[in-house]
């Protein structure tokens, strides 16, 4: 098992636009969802930053299920393509795609989520194996790459001690949990009792900081392109005071982005010289 | 070039869409119109009206036809005219 959920569980962990799912509630959703593909197998799993998609994640790593982590909006033939390499015994996909795979039978549905059994005749898994993601995010490369369970739980592990998460953590999701980095706020969020708020708003929509401002979150993370658009937003003028400390994945902070931080005597490093660790993670914390 | 052919292609370049396409396109509805797209639009945007775009107009900017709306209320910019 990846995540306790039951050592949080009255603690909020999902927090989205409709509704807010404590830990006790995310296990019990997480469960039957993963519950409904039985035991260990490959499931493609359509991500999105919503509850279904999150709860099923969750679910599956903790049951052994193998997800493989692809665009919910990556184009039909790419995704077919990749039917034929990898063959899962099961998509877990938001219900209006379901209709591109009418060949495959209905036999579960949630949150707005429908779980399709392929049929297929599928491979074996070697027992390390937790979950197979892009590097590349939203591209069709169809080489994926094999994180094991050890694996994910060292990063997470090296990450929540870095950066200090706990369970009064709260970070919001603008990056796509098919990629790398954004799995890996959501990851270290759930290991440590902390708790996310998922919207599909980008930084450049109003909705998007409203959500932030509203739910108090804390932290922010982002690749170095997510700064360039935060200084076109003006986000060092921004007035949010429960932010604590932004984060960059991708290695460090450009220099300067890193002086903008230092003379708005906002933000700090976390730690002197560098500020990165192996994860090429950059970080800063708020002084006061 | 008019302002309705400099706005169409500050579209085109940063999408590399058709311009019979232009004028339902609203943010997110295409790949190429993403937060990367967003920027590359504002950047093409600015330049050719030679403007400066506010923060809030930036994350207003939901459609090519509200973008019309923005420039002409905001910017002194008639794309229609």
């Amino acid at each position: 098992m990846i995540f306790d959920l039951g050592k949080f569980a009255g603690n909020t962990a999902l927090i989205a636009e409709n509704e807010t799912l404590t830990y006790e509630d995310l296990k019990i959703r997480s469960e039957e969802i993963s519950g409904a593909a039985g035991g260990r197998c490959l499931i493609f799993l359509f991500c999105k930053n919503s509850v279904a998609s999150v709860a099923g994640y969750v679910g599956f790593m903790n049951r052994g299920i193998v997800p493989l982590m692809i665009d919910a909006d990556l184009d039909l033939d790419l995704v077919k393509n990749l039917l034929q390499l990898y063959r899962p015994k099961y998509l877990w996909l938001p219900e209006n795609l379901r209709e591109n795979y009418s060949a495959y039978e209905k036999i579960y549905e949630r949150d707005g989520y429908n779980l399709l059994a392929t049929n297929a005749e599928t491979f074996a898994l070697n027992e390390k194996l937790a979950l197979l993601m892009t590097t590349s995010g939203s591209t069709g490369s169809p080489k994926f790459v094999r994180q094991s369970y050890e694996n994910i739980l060292a990063n997470t592990k090296s990450i929540v001690e870095y950066l200090q998460i706990g369970e009064s953590e709260r970070s919001i999701t603008n990056l796509p949990m098919n990629y790398v980095y954004g799995l890996s706020i959501i990851n270290t969020h759930i290991f440590s009792g902390g708790s996310i708020v998922l919207t599909e708003k980008t930084l450049f929509q109003k909705e998007f900081w409203q959500a932030l401002k509203n739910n108090s979150v804390t932290n922010l993370n982002g690749v170095p392109y997510t700064f360039e658009m935060l200084q076109r937003l003006r986000f060092f003028r921004m007035d949010l005071p429960t932010l604590k400390f932004i984060t960059q994945a991708g290695g460090k902070l450009d220099p300067e982005t890193h002086l903008k931080l230092d003379r708005q005597e906002i933000f700090c490093n976390v730690r002197r010289g560098g500020g990165y660790c192996a994860n090429g993670l950059s970080a800063c914390r708020k002084i006061a | 070039m008019t302002n309705l052919e400099k706005y169409d292609k500050a579209f085109i370049d940063a999408f590399n869409v058709a311009a019979e396409d232009l004028p339902n396109l609203k943010y997110q509805d295409i790949a190429a119109w993403d937060s990367v797209g967003h920027m590359s639009l504002m950047a093409n945007i600015e330049d050719s009206f030679d403007i400066m775009m506010e923060v809030e107009d930036i994350m207003d900017f939901s459609s090519y036809a509200h973008g019309k709306e923005i420039l002409k209320a905001n910017y002194e910019v008639d794309i229609e005219g």
